[in-house]
């Protein structure tokens, strides 16, 4: 009757240590318990010294196995990290790139504003010629500007010719004043100031037949704006 | 617009040259075409050359095996150093005054300069023609010369066709294409023609006509008639021509190149106008070339003192 006593003075101070060790350590797992438990169970059986030193050294495995859990799921938030800032960098730089382009097209546009850039997009031999160059040390319009003397060059016929490939085929039929830095004039346009100032810095230096293509209209925008005044 | 006044300044150069280019014979029928951009800095352009072209021969069954050869025309141009300039001052100061003056359609302030540019572009081709080397002479007076009927190998009605046959030979035999060529003369050519009566006007094509000089086509040839007092030699009494250096060329025998036109502006000292001033000139860069010898011959040609 005495050694059951005992017994059960053991068993509640075991599980009395139990229970604050419990306390003490409020990020212990439910796994951890259940394995306590079973030990529990198992050392019912046997002596309670023992069931003591085995609960610490489970205690420092435990603890052990967070850390590594921890490390674990830091290095993993990290290498998260680092992939979605690699990402953001990419996704950056293609917008960047979107955007220079863009601006590169918009500054081309304001120079060719009669080129349509469909007719060149469509333009097999000019997709030739920027492969691999967009976006490089020459912007857009230096490009298309290299096209056009080098089909000169090697074909034989005008700059004019080459870009009146690309013009747009549809002008606006409301007669109202309408931009255009190309050469070719339009019975129903008149070119617009800057391009005017341009062109005629430009027609001292022309040949023949390019000031037989810019001259009327060049005239009609003289006469446009000196009434305009 | 500020600079309406100066953009029409360059229009108006244009117009000048175009008015006084129409006005010639000889610059009129050269070769005007340059190709890019002339370069002030460095005063050069490119003219285009013709007689590049490769002909490449194989057979059939060669080609088939072979891909055409590629080739790049680069040399289809030549960068030549322009060193001639033509310009005239405007005496006004005001830019307003010089575009009204020219701007009209009946201009005579215009008209005076495209005559007077016209005649001296004329005189100075004309003068360099007649100063090319004798192997691009060919002396009529010694070829047609006969020691009994006509010692001084003067051009007469009688022998007004077999000069021409002359003319056609010396192409023929460097097989080169008569039609690409014209003869340059004086009216007194003309009236040649006339008394040999040969002159019918029958063989105008649509366009000639209308082309300033152009006379006829005799024996296959086509005769323009020029007014270049500075190669021919005249009569003191009756003021004919009696001997003269006619032009026997083909278009690209000269290439004539005016790649810049403008009127600018310069600036006046205070020594010359109170308080100084801005004058304007109009202004003409140019220069001429033979660059192939056998396409350009001066023809030596005497006639009869009197009629």
């Amino acid at each position: 009757m005495e050694k059951k006593e005992k017994v059960d003075s053991s068993i509640s101070e075991y599980f009395k240590d139990l229970l604050d060790d419990i306390e003490l350590d409020e990020e212990t797992e439910v796994e951890a318990e259940e394995e306590t438990e079973e030990e529990t169970a198992v050392e019912d059986d046997g002596e309670s010294d023992d069931l003591e030193e085995e609960s610490e050294e489970e205690k420092r495995r435990r603890e052990e196995e967070q850390r590594r859990k921890n490390k674990n799921a830091e290095e993993a938030r990290k290498r998260r990290e680092r992939e979605a800032k690699e990402k953001k960098k990419a996704q950056d730089k293609s917008e960047e790139q979107r955007n220079e382009l863009g601006r590169q097209l918009v500054d081309f546009k304001k120079k060719y504003p009669d080129i349509d850039l469909a007719a060149l997009d469509n333009d097999k031999r000019f997709a030739r010629f920027v492969e691999g160059k967009l976006l490089g040390k020459k912007d857009f319009t230096q490009l298309y500007e290299e096209y056009v003397d080098f089909v000169k060059e090697i074909g034989g016929t005008t700059g004019i010719d080459v870009q009146k490939e690309h013009m747009l085929k549809e002008r606006s039929s409301s007669g109202s004043s309408r931009s255009s830095g190309g050469y070719v004039s339009g019975d129903t346009d008149v070119y617009s100031e800057r391009d005017l100032e341009k062109i005629a810095a430009r027609i001292p230096f022309m040949t023949e037949r390019e000031v037989m293509q810019v001259l009327p209209k060049f005239e009609k925008s003289i006469e446009f704006y000196k009434n305009k005044k | 617009m500020a600079n309406t006044l100066q953009a029409q300044l360059v229009g108006l150069s244009q117009r000048i040259y175009k008015e006084w280019i129409a006005k010639t014979v000889l610059v009129q029928s050269c070769d005007r075409s340059f190709e890019g951009e002339f370069n002030l800095e460095r005063n050069e352009i490119d003219i285009p050359v013709y007689h590049d072209l490769s002909v490449h021969k194989t057979t059939l069954k060669e080609r088939e095996l072979k891909p055409a050869p590629l080739e790049f025309m680069k040399s289809s141009t030549i960068r030549v150093t322009v060193d001639k300039a033509r310009y005239s001052h405007w005496g006004h100061l005001k830019i307003s005054t010089i575009v009204e003056r020219l701007s009209q359609e009946d201009s005579e302030t215009r008209k005076k300069l495209i005559n007077k540019w016209a005649r001296d572009a004329e005189d100075e081709l004309a003068l360099w023609v007649a100063g090319l080397p004798r192997r691009q002479e060919i002396d009529l007076s010694a070829l047609l010369a006969d020691q009994t009927k006509n010692p001084n190998g003067l051009l007469t009605p009688d022998n007004i066709v077999l000069a021409l046959d002359i003319l056609k030979a010396k192409i023929i035999e460097k097989n080169m294409e008569v039609a690409d060529f014209r003869l340059f003369t004086s009216e007194r050519f003309r009236s040649i023609a006339r008394d040999a009566k040969i002159l019918t006007g029958a063989n105008l094509d649509a366009n000639e006509p209308f082309r300033k000089g152009f006379v006829d086509i005799i024996n296959g040839i086509k005769i323009y008639e020029h007014e270049c007092a500075a190669i021919t030699t005249r009569s003191t009494d009756t003021g004919l021509v009696t001997e003269e250096t006619a032009i026997w060329k083909s278009t690209d025998g000269i290439q004539y190149v005016v790649p810049y036109k403008n009127t600018i502006a310069y600036d006046i000292p205070p020594t010359e106008v109170l308080m100084g001033a801005k004058g304007y000139q109009t202004v003409e860069y140019y220069d001429f070339f033979n660059l192939y010898p056998t396409r350009l011959y001066k023809v030596k040609i005497k006639y009869v003192a009197s009629s």
